[in-house]
């Protein structure tokens, strides 16, 4: 039982790796100064071993860090459309279901892209700390580099929660216009691939919306056809038109990434639409009128019948469900 | 700096208590992580004092662990194997996507806390945001990454000799 000579040389070695995976983890930690890289050089040339150990922790720093693609580590969750410091919060509490979720962040970010189905939302961090809240029906593509982290919303609605302190800009492209950032939080809503039609909502920073043959950079200066936004403000475009900026409400506008649809003296057949983005189940308003009815208050996306119902209650409608859709209808008029 | 004679003590101890070799070994090598992440820290009187109840303590944590350790293995056993591309030569590097799949998988072996406070420093965490969100202290902070990255040195090297392996043979 007793350890041959070439168990303790592996130990030996072992404890040489051990201790280059300290210096490495040492050297990009906080609390590297002259005196540390002074020991850090002695014992590099203490011994070959040492180097040639230190050369193999510094490649593994360097290949486990400096990828090319972004690497999510998160899915799931709510995020806060804040701070950084705050999402690292859930970010690591969320680790219980991270085995779980991983096999489905493969799958979705294949081939550099970011897609969720009907009544589907998810959060996704990106390598470099940016996190994407994706509404329903949505694509984006991942089109990072060195130069300039950038993505295309093909369709859909997401929050980009861009990481500070970066040397390279968050370039979001959406159709003819892109949203060019650099530390801050802001929502795309597109309404179809095709169309020109998108908002941008900041939150929180500040971004340059320009057209799409521009550099990706931050402009410098004000010119024709650039709109630099103040937090709160939304950028509208409707096909060709300058775009318009208002300031609505934001937690109407984030209301999506908290799993909430909020109407406030929203039309009936709007309120629907809102619904039918995002679950199976189908609202039709059959009637003449009660498409226009105003209403308001706050929704479970998922739970469309709670809405049907609170409308039926509240606007005397009936009614009536078939398959999987819920049809609302005048009261009394059975002839149909 | 302990003495060779010392680690064979310690080896024998792991033997007796029905460790296996490797086991004895892994066990030998965390026991080493915390001595030199925490020497940086706190001057430690004995090397060799610090490492024997480094390892009798880890020992005994791991007998409640056994279970989901051998789990833990299976799969970075399978994840070898799977991971080695058969047409792989030491020309053709890994692309980024499986680079990024190895890392993943590395690190879920290794733990799911070491391996969530490795990507979140990576991906730009301070130690002190790390620290205020998840309560643990700056060494701990530490022996995680450290952890993580001994992690990856040993498995980038398994890819090379396997890739070489199957080039020549």
């Amino acid at each position: 039982m007793r350890p041959r000579s070439a168990q303790l040389d592996k130990i030996a070695l072992r404890h040489i790796r051990v201790q280059a995976a300290v210096w490495v983890t040492d050297l990009h930690g906080p609390d590297r100064d002259a005196s540390l890289e002074a020991r850090v050089r002695q014992w590099i040339a203490e011994d070959p071993r040492h180097a040639a150990a230190f050369e193999l922790a510094t490649d593994a720093w360097q290949r486990s860090g400096d990828l090319p693609a972004p690497f999510p580590k998160r899915v799931s969750g709510r995020i806060r459309p804040r701070s950084r410091v705050r999402l690292l919060g859930p970010a690591l509490a969320g680790a219980a279901v991270i085995c779980g979720v991983l096999m489905a962040t493969a799958y979705f970010l294949r081939d550099g892209e970011l897609v969720t189905g009907p009544g589907e939302r998810r959060t996704v961090e990106l390598g470099d700390g940016t996190h994407i809240a994706l509404n329903a029906n949505t694509r984006v593509l991942m089109q990072y580099d060195n130069r300039v982290r950038k993505v295309t919303l093909v369709a859909g609605e997401a929050l980009f929660n861009v990481a500070k302190h970066q040397p390279r800009p968050f370039v979001v492209a959406a159709g003819d216009r892109k949203v060019v950032a650099v530390g801050t939080s802001f929502v795309i809503r597109r309404e179809a691939p095709a169309g020109t039609a998108f908002a941008v909502t900041l939150l929180e920073g500040r971004v340059a919306v320009e057209p799409i043959s521009w550099p990706d950079t931050l402009p410098s200066r004000v010119a024709p056809g650039l709109t630099l936004l103040n937090p709160g403000e939304r950028l509208r475009f409707e096909g060709e038109s300058a775009g318009t900026v208002d300031s609505p409400s934001i937690d109407k506008v984030t209301a999506w990434e908290r799993g909430e649809l909020i109407f406030d003296d929203t039309s009936l057949s709007q309120a629907a639409g809102e619904f039918n983005r995002y679950g199976s189940t189908r609202i039709t308003i059959d009637s003449p009128t009660a498409g226009s009815l105003r209403t308001g208050g706050v929704f479970r996306i998922g739970d469309p019948s709670s809405f049907a119902l609170a409308m039926a209650n509240a606007y005397h409608l009936r009614i009536i469900r078939r398959g999987g859709e819920i049809i609302l209808t005048d009261k009394g008029d059975d002839s149909r | 700096m302990a003495r060779p004679a010392y680690f064979e003590g310690l080896l024998r101890f792991l033997r007796r208590k029905g460790r296996s070799q490797e086991d004895a070994e892994d066990l030998i090598q965390e026991a080493l992580l915390r001595l030199h992440v925490y020497c940086q820290a706190v001057p430690v009187a004995s090397e060799e004092a610090f490492l024997r109840h480094a390892v009798h303590n880890l020992s005994v944590d791991q007998h409640r662990r056994d279970r989901l350790d051998l789990r833990m293995e299976v799969s970075i056993n399978e994840l070898d194997t799977r991971l080695i591309d058969p047409e792989a030569t030491p020309e053709r590097t890994l692309d980024a996507e499986q680079r990024l799949d190895h890392i993943k998988s590395v690190l879920d072996a290794v733990g799911r806390r070491t391996r969530d406070i490795y990507f979140a420093h990576r991906a730009g965490y301070s130690y002190a945001e790390i620290s205020e969100h998840m309560g643990i202290s700056h060494i701990t902070i530490k022996r995680h990454i450290a952890r993580a990255l001994l992690a990856i040195m040993e498995h980038g090297e398994a890819e090379t000799h396997a890739t070489a392996k199957r080039a020549t043979g």
